[in-house]
């Protein structure tokens, strides 16, 4: 005899998908990527624990949220943020975290995911985000770390302990030489460098092939393997759509929801202006179109690949996914055009959120897209 | 329906815990089944032999409820074929009496106003050790539906469930307006418990024979036996729909396709039939497999049956089905001891129907004037394994109802809708496409009352409507 699957089930289901991160975390970014995404979970469950006491003495709701749901989204957090300098971040992330829980949800008025909100808080701080166009700013007190792991040491070392000179060789064929012991190395994240370098890339249909090749941007095997910073579970776009796709299978995710955002985000991307020369002005597609064909697909994929569109669309939306079909058509529609609109004008991957954010909002508002059997009456 | 616990699913559906949201457009689902969302996949139970009726029975005493006055009194004897509930308006079947007893009580069943009556209970006490299971009634000679229609109103009662309304109330619409098919619906109720199927199986010369007889007395041009694929029944009835010129249609039985809401939608060419509404209006006739094999029966041997089959479903996984026979009104529990003993445990829950849509029974001591007993209308009794209860939750929108419901609603939303509206008639269109199949509380993760908030809303509904009528 089966079981019908009962929310705690689903909240396991969810939590092996945030350990399966997890461990990817440990791979690339060690123990301290690990260490940041178990303390944010730690912070939410006992944040929202005892906000849920607070709450309960003095009786202003009921606390429906299970306590192994308020880890899961913890986790789930601490893997999206990037490994970030400041040790006090995955505490303060953890406990708004928690606040937020008791603010928005798919079980609240605002059907707006916990996760999200204090994505776009930390957004709003800078503190997490890798979007600040100087690369020497990463070395300051604040912000993430632009590194990972080398092949030799990944698992046991210490990500913190990275060269300051940024690498260009394929992470595969990085070893830590004897004159200059490191665990890690310093790569800069590819979303932010080909949002930063955007312009220059559309403007020479050369310039993204040379910048693949010199190293200067991350190889797609990198990327898709996951030997790059930036969130430290879902660094590998492999495991992340593998994932997605299981999310899937189990009916916790949706097809269409990704399908449409996938639509929805390239022709977005495409739609975006370009400054070709000092005052024109062109679309992303008229630049890809005078390029070869091999260039402009490299691009827009790269482009998605890189950002963390994948995370947002087949781990985060949905957890807040209208009920409708057709609300879920839009749903993903809206991921995708909002996401690479913000993260477009604000030079900033991480700005990918902010269409979740959005789509959330009107999550609720979607489910009314319904037709049914009463609507098609002969 | 109080929470039921769930039936095996298939392979790696099983470890799914929740099947396909849109099975019917996969490529494995044939054509005549394809166009609708929803549904849900279980892995089949295997069919059993039904045997052929007994002769006799032991007889025991019998309780009836009708809307109608009774046509006998207390301490009357009656005989076996005797009428006695007078149908409600002409061209409704009456209610005959299966043995021969005395009549113990007549009880008016009050409204909660107490002040009338809206129905009553009948109680007869046999006066023989054993019963006839057959009442040596010839059926009418010739092919005129009038001499059927009247004859069978004669010996019913007959299901209220083939077509969702019955036999006898499509029959009389037939008598105005020609159906062009006849569906004689093989695919189960509830595939885990293959009840019509394994009736299909014992029965397939009778049940094909009953439905193409029934096709020739409407005139139907399209005689279809529907039934389900990969159980073995499409082997067994191939042959006997060949010698008797029906349409064997076989498909996959994907829960609930068997409702005739669904059946319609199918065979009428997309066209819809709202919960309650006689198929006849959208040129089919409906029936399930002991409607046709009784008419089948009565046909060839001359005898009609006042027996009919109940299938039941043990708690144990893997157990077979056990079938007995009963009289309509007969104590359930007298059918069998296991099933008398968890009717009279409180921690056993036993429905009478499917573990999705059944009506929960007992406990009763035993020996009880409220003992439940032998439905009119359904094939299955089921004796569930313990559940443990899951505390209420609210929704945490995971749109698992709206992706399973078959006809497309959106339980949860219209069950927010009924609460915040209580007895609103504006709910009342909806509501009439909820077939009651019971999905969308059987997937809900947390547990939300869905199918049993809508039912009441519905019988809310309905009471607003018959108030402002």
């Amino acid at each position: 005899m089966g079981a019908p699957r009962t929310r705690r089930r689903v909240d396991v289901e969810w939590l092996c998908v945030a350990l399966v991160m997890l461990l990817s975390g440990l791979v690339f970014f060690g123990w301290r990527g690990v260490s940041q995404a178990v303390t944010t979970g730690l912070l939410a469950l006992a944040g929202h624990l005892l906000l849920g006491v607070v709450v309960q003495t003095l009786k202003l709701r009921e606390n429906h949220d299970p306590p192994l749901h308020a880890f899961v989204l913890g986790l789930l957090l601490g893997l999206t943020l990037p490994v970030v300098r400041q040790p006090w971040m995955p505490v303060l992330t953890g406990l708004l975290l928690a606040v937020s829980m008791h603010l928005v949800g798919r079980a609240r008025m605002f059907r707006v995911s916990p996760v999200v909100l204090v994505l776009m808080l930390t957004w709003m701080l800078g503190v997490t985000t890798t979007g600040v166009a100087d690369p020497q700013s990463r070395l300051s007190p604040f912000g993430p770390l632009d590194a990972v792991l080398r092949p030799d040491r990944v698992i046991v070392g210490d990500v913190r302990k990275a060269p300051e000179e940024y690498g260009r060789r394929p992470w595969k064929e990085t070893r830590s030489v004897p004159e200059q012991p490191s665990d890690a190395i310093r790569r800069l994240e590819p979303a932010r460098l080909i949002l930063t370098e955007k312009q220059r890339l559309l403007s020479d249909p050369n310039q993204l092939v040379n910048m693949l090749i010199s190293g200067e941007l991350i190889t797609i095997e990198d990327i898709l393997r996951g030997a790059t910073p930036g969130t430290v579970g879902a660094s590998s776009r492999v495991l992340v759509i593998v994932l997605g796709l299981g999310l899937m299978y189990r009916r916790l995710a949706h097809k269409r929801v990704a399908l449409w955002a996938l639509g929805s985000a390239t022709l977005t991307l495409w739609m975006m202006p370009v400054v070709v020369a000092e005052g024109q002005h062109s679309i992303v597609i008229a630049r890809l179109v005078q390029m070869p064909l091999s260039v402009g697909v490299t691009f827009t994929g790269y482009m998605l690949l890189a950002s963390p569109f994948l995370v947002t669309t087949l781990i985060l939306a949905p957890m807040t996914a209208p009920i409708s079909g057709a609300g879920r058509a839009i749903y993903g529609c809206l991921i995708g055009a909002v996401g690479v609109a913000a993260m477009w004008a604000f030079n900033i991957p991480q700005a990918m959120f902010l269409g979740l954010f959005v789509a959330g909002l009107l999550s609720k508002a979607l489910d009314e897209l319904h037709g049914g059997f009463p609507g098609r009456v002969t | 329906m109080d929470a039921p616990a769930v039936p095996g699913l298939t392979g790696a559906k099983r470890a799914c815990g929740i099947i396909r949201g849109n099975p019917v457009r996969r490529a494995r689902y044939n054509a005549p089944m394809a166009g609708i969302s929803g549904g849900m996949e279980f892995r089949a139970g295997v069919p059993i032999r039904v045997p052929e009726p007994p002769g006799t029975l032991p007889a025991r005493g019998i309780r009836l409820v009708s809307r109608e006055r009774p046509e006998v009194i207390a301490g009357q004897v009656v005989r076996a074929g005797q009428q006695l509930f007078r149908p409600g308006r002409p061209g409704m079947a009456c209610y005959i009496s299966p043995l021969m007893g005395i009549v113990k009580r007549v009880t008016p069943l009050m409204e909660h106003d107490g002040e009338s009556a809206w129905g009553y209970e009948l109680a007869i006490e046999p006066s023989g050790d054993r019963a006839e299971t057959q009442m040596n009634v010839a059926p009418p000679a010739g092919r005129k539906l009038e001499s059927w229609f009247a004859a069978m109103c004669q010996i019913g009662p007959w299901s209220d469930a083939d077509g969702g309304v019955g036999l006898v109330p499509q029959l009389e619409m037939a008598k105005e307006r020609k159906p062009k098919q006849v569906i004689l619906v093989g695919l189960d109720a509830y595939p885990p418990c293959p009840d019509r199927t394994s009736l299909l199986m014992s029965f397939a010369d009778d049940a094909v024979l009953g439905a193409v007889i029934l096709a020739d007395l409407v005139g139907a041009k399209r005689t279809v036996v529907l039934a389900g694929r990969g159980t073995g029944a499409g082997a067994r009835l191939k042959p006997a729909c060949k010698n008797f010129g029906a349409e064997l249609l076989l498909a996959n039985n994907v829960y609930p396709s068997s409702d005739p809401t669904l059946v319609a939608y199918h065979q009428a060419g997309g066209r819809l039939l709202s919960r309650g509404a006689n198929p006849v209006s959208e040129g089919l006739l409906m029936f399930g497999p002991w409607t046709a094999i009784r008419v089948g029966r009565w046909f060839t041997r001359g005898r009609f049956d006042l027996v009919r089959p109940l299938m039941m479903r043990w708690p144990r996984a893997g157990e077979a089905m056990g079938c007995v026979y009963g009289f309509t009104g007969q104590s359930l529990a007298s059918l069998d001891p296991r099933l008398g003993e968890h009717l009279a445990d409180p921690a056993s829950v036993v429905l009478v129907g499917n573990p999705m849509t059944g009506r929960r029974v007992g406990p009763v001591p035993r020996a009880s004037v409220d003992e439940p007993v032998v439905p009119e209308e359904e094939l299955l009794i089921s004796v569930m394994p313990e559940v443990p209860a899951t505390p209420l939750e609210p929704c945490i929108a995971c749109g698992w109802c709206a992706d399973v419901c078959p006809t497309r609603l959106q339980p949860v939303k219209l069950m927010e809708a009924a609460l915040s509206r209580r007895g609103d008639t504006r709910l009342e269109e909806p509501l009439r496409w909820c077939i009651d199949c019971g999905l969308c509380s059987h997937v809900c993760p947390v547990g939300l009352p869905l199918t049993q908030t809508l039912r009441r809303a519905k019988s809310d509904a309905e009471s607003a409507a018959g108030r402002s009528a």
